[in-house]
């Protein structure tokens, strides 16, 4: 019996030191082994879903998160790029605005901020989104999911999304991993309404203390865009943007953020 | 022979001694006299003449009466063109100014002798040297217009019998201590009427000047410089004060450099503040850096920095000046500000209170302070990068154009002066239990005119699961539903009338929201049918366990087909009426529940458009 002790292609003698190393590999290897079996040991001996469920599944999801980043980026937007707007902020009605200018601070999220709201938006409505996936139960079939998580990357003309979402699928004995994570694309231009809300904070500088309608007008007759300023009070002025997307002419996205004077 | 010779010698030299002694008593009797005081007051003055004319006459120790007799003997009074009778006179006069007050004659041909004034009965209070002169005196009258002068400046002059002077260009002065300094008159809390002036130029500290039915003065400690040519009076100070005498109100006030011209217009000069005044308050400012024309009638020259006002309408050229204009009680309605050049700036401030402030450059408009107090139209041509645009703000901004399109407007929640009516509706629909409220700023008439209507919507839903969790799956919502209109009156001039006429059945709970309800389909209606822009921003939230849905309207049409009313009649109707006009049909229970809870209405609504040109 051919023994490791024996074996030639080890050209040099084993110390007793080397031999507790080997055990201490093998006998990990087996435990890892031991433990894998048990984890899996339904997948490996339970039937799949029938993968008509689980692509529906798949596609009901894919669906609410490109709806829920539609809605997200819409509603962040509101809030000056912000699910939940951090200080300095203005409150108006039930949204929170955040003060992108103030006297000669200028306090612009970066555009991978906004993007981290919009996960974070995500994370709160998808499960809203998929209600518990209520209409798979009525036909029988249980999904259960983790923690949401993901990121998303604002690209020009566009915004990457990759969500991670691990749903477990459950028909009868069948059960299934539903792919993860998941991935979407929102043909949406954030950029170039970042980059104009960006002018306008750059132009406010000129004149700090004065509310730069002139440019805003110029720039919204040449960008294609309406706005509405709003004094909250005597120091805060929120501007709002609006904007109508060719695809979803019904809807304008708006663009808030607050700028605040002595 | 001998002996007659001694006599003869004898008798000659006695006629010698007895000729000498009585020239020598002569001459001491004669030279005694004429300085004995007693002696020559007991002259009369025909012998005193005489002696004057001898040139042998003391007359310094002549008394006052005497000497005002003596000089008065000629009926030309030729005595006191005499430079040593002058001086004399003058040295009395100083001390008793009385010989010239108890001699009118003396007196006019006194100040005409020398001086070239007509002395027309005024009455003298003093005489005095001119400090470091021994011969110029300063004159001091009585009287109303009493004036301090020295007759040497003003040659020419009338003296008045009220104790004023009016100078040979026609300046009268009523009051006041004239000096003359290096060639320029001064004049020192004084009174003067400039009205028939032909010209006149002096320094002026605490004084009053007249000019027709208007009066400048100057408040003490400050020195102006008055100018008057051919009929255009300048100012240079601060501190000047142009009254009304007509009403006795302020016209305006000045610090700078002013000139006026007969037809009121103003030539403001550098760094000059001008305020004008309406009912004794602060109306308008202009405060310039460079000359700035500023027309009241007529109209500017483009090419040069001017501002036309009247009508409670603006048009300024600023080129490349800077200005600062001020509207302290809100009488300016419009502003136009032409392009304006290099760093120029326009600057225009409204109300004094609560401030607000637009400013203006070539390329550039900003607004400041608290613009929900802005009512001002203002419209401004800009360059940017070549391009070339002109932008309306409208009431202050509330809507603002760029080549006539509605780009956005200064906005949000805060009443103002051109909101007529505002509601805001709160609905919370919790389990079985409705409340509903309406808040109104004011009530709707049945009849309004020359319009624009903003809408918001906000519907903020709670979720209750917690204490809800028996409720029906629709019920585990609490809903909060909040809804904003408002009304915004515009100036009649903006909007004009379409002569387009359409009729509205509407309901509501309460009699505003069913003619709000009216107004708010023909605005829609009429935005739908000419194809403007109308949006609306619906966003949905979910916040831990709020639901939120917010909505946002906008109307970004061009401007001509706006949503504007230009007039509107509402008339209350009943529910059969509101039926068959909406072509309606329910059952007797809804209807039955409909007529109790609701009010219906039929509202005409006219068109308008709002003028592209305007203001």
């Amino acid at each position: 019996m051919l023994s490791f002790k024996n074996k030639t292609y080890f050209n040099y003698p084993m110390n007793k030191k080397g031999q507790v190393t080997i055990f201490i590999i093998v006998g990990l290897i087996l435990v890892v082994g031991v433990v894998l079996f048990f984890m899996f040991r339904e997948n490996i001996f339970v039937d799949p879903v029938n993968p008509v469920e689980t692509n529906a599944i798949t596609t009901f999801v894919q669906e609410c998160i490109n709806s829920i980043s539609e809605e997200g980026i819409y509603f962040i937007s509101l809030q000056g790029g912000y699910y939940k707007t951090p200080a300095p902020k203005v409150d108006y009605l039930t949204i929170e605005i955040p003060v992108y200018f103030e006297v000669d601070k200028e306090n612009i999220p970066s555009k991978e901020t906004v993007g981290n709201e919009l996960v974070k938006y995500i994370e709160d409505n998808l499960p809203v989104c998929v209600d518990n996936f209520k209409s798979f139960k009525q036909r029988g079939i249980e999904v259960t999911s983790e923690d949401i998580s993901g990121t998303a990357e604002i690209k020009e003309e566009k915004i990457l999304l990759e969500i991670d979402y691990s749903l477990t699928v459950k028909q009868g004995t069948s059960k299934s991993k539903i792919k993860n994570p998941f991935e979407s694309q929102l043909n949406f231009d954030f950029n170039s309404k970042y980059s104009i809300v960006q002018k306008i904070v750059n132009n406010q500088k000129e004149n700090p203390g004065f509310l730069p309608l002139g440019f805003i007008t110029n720039l919204a007759y040449n960008e294609g865009f309406s706005y509405e300023t709003i004094s909250v009070d005597e120091k805060n002025t929120i501007i709002s943007l609006a904007f109508i997307e060719l695809n979803k002419p019904e809807q304008s996205f708006v663009y808030s953020f607050a700028v605040r004077y002595l | 022979m001998f002996i007659h010779l001694r006599l003869d010698i004898y008798k000659m030299f006695k006629k010698i001694i007895l000729i000498i002694i009585l020239i020598s008593l002569v001459g001491f009797i004669s030279s005694q006299d004429f300085n004995d005081p007693e002696y020559l007051n007991g002259l009369n003055t025909s012998e005193l003449l005489d002696l004057f004319n001898s040139g042998d006459l003391n007359f310094s120790i002549l008394n006052n009466e005497n000497f005002m007799e003596m000089i008065l003997l000629d009926e030309n009074l030729s005595l006191i063109d005499n430079q040593q009778i002058f001086n004399e006179i003058n040295s009395r006069a100083s001390k008793d100014v009385s010989i010239l007050n108890e001699n009118p004659t003396i007196k006019k041909k006194w100040f005409s002798a020398k001086y070239g004034l007509d002395d027309q009965g005024a009455q003298l209070k003093k005489i005095s040297f001119v400090p470091s002169s021994e011969n110029d005196v300063i004159v001091e009258t009585f009287g109303k217009d009493a004036t301090i002068f020295n007759p040497k400046d003003n040659i020419g002059a009338k003296v008045t019998q009220e104790g004023g002077l009016i100078l040979m260009d026609g300046t009268e002065v009523n009051r006041g201590n004239l000096t003359k300094i290096n060639g320029t008159l001064n004049v020192f809390d004084g009174a003067l009427d400039l009205t028939n002036s032909s010209g006149q130029d002096f320094f002026f500290n605490n004084s009053i000047l007249k000019i027709g039915d208007k009066e400048y003065s100057i408040r003490n400690g400050q020195m102006g410089y008055f100018n008057l040519n051919n009929g255009v009076a300048s100012f240079k100070g601060e501190g000047i004060t142009e009254k009304d005498l007509v009403s006795g109100q302020i016209v305006s006030k000045f610090g700078g450099g002013v000139k006026i011209d007969e037809s009121g217009n103003k030539l403001l000069g550098e760094k000059t503040s001008y305020l004008s005044y309406s009912n004794g308050e602060a109306s308008t400012g202009f405060v310039v850096r460079k000359t700035t024309e500023l027309v009241l009638t007529g109209n500017c020259n483009p090419s040069q920095s001017c501002i036309k006002y009247s009508d409670r309408k603006m048009q300024i050229y600023p080129q490349d000046n800077e200005m600062d204009i001020f509207s302290f009680d809100k009488s300016v309605d419009s502003i136009k500000v032409n392009q304006i050049q290099g760093q120029g700036k326009v600057i225009f401030f409204e109300n004094d209170e609560s401030p607000v402030g637009a400013i203006m450059t070539k390329d550039n408009f900003f607004l400041g302070g608290d613009d929900a107090n802005f009512n001002t139209d203002i419209t401004g041509e800009f360059t940017v990068n070549g391009q070339k645009f002109t932008q309306t703000y409208l009431e202050g901004g509330r809507l603002v154009t760029q080549n006539g399109n509605v780009m956005g407007g200064v906005g949000g929640l805060k009443p103002d002066e051109g909101l007529i009516y505002q509601s805001i509706l709160k609905s919370r629909n919790k389990g079985d239990e409705r409340v509903y409220k309406e808040t109104t700023k004011s009530n709707l008439g049945i009849e309004g005119e020359d319009i624009y209507l903003r809408n918001g919507f906000l519907d903020n839903t709670l979720l209750l699961e917690e204490e809800g969790t028996n409720l029906p799956e629709i019920d585990k919502r609490d809903e909060n539903l909040f809804s904003l209109t408002e009304i915004y009156q515009l100036n009649s001039d903006v909007v004009s009338p379409t002569n387009e006429i359409e009729t509205f059945a509407s309901y509501g709970k309460t009699r505003n929201l069913a003619i709000e309800d009216a107004l708010n389909v023909a605005a829609e209606k009429k935005i739908i049918s000419v194809r403007s822009k109308y949006t609306e921003s619906d966003v949905h939230a979910q916040i831990n366990d709020d639901y939120f849905r917010h909505e946002f309207s906008w109307n970004i049409g061009e401007t001509n087909t706006g949503v504007f009313i230009k007039n509107y009649k509402a008339k209350e109707i009943s529910f059969d009426e509101w039926a068959e006009k909406t072509g309606t049909t329910m059952d007797d229970l809804i209807k039955k529940e409909l007529e109790e809870d609701y009010y219906f209405y039929e509202v005409e609504v006219e068109y308008g458009e709002l003028n592209r040109n305007s203001p």
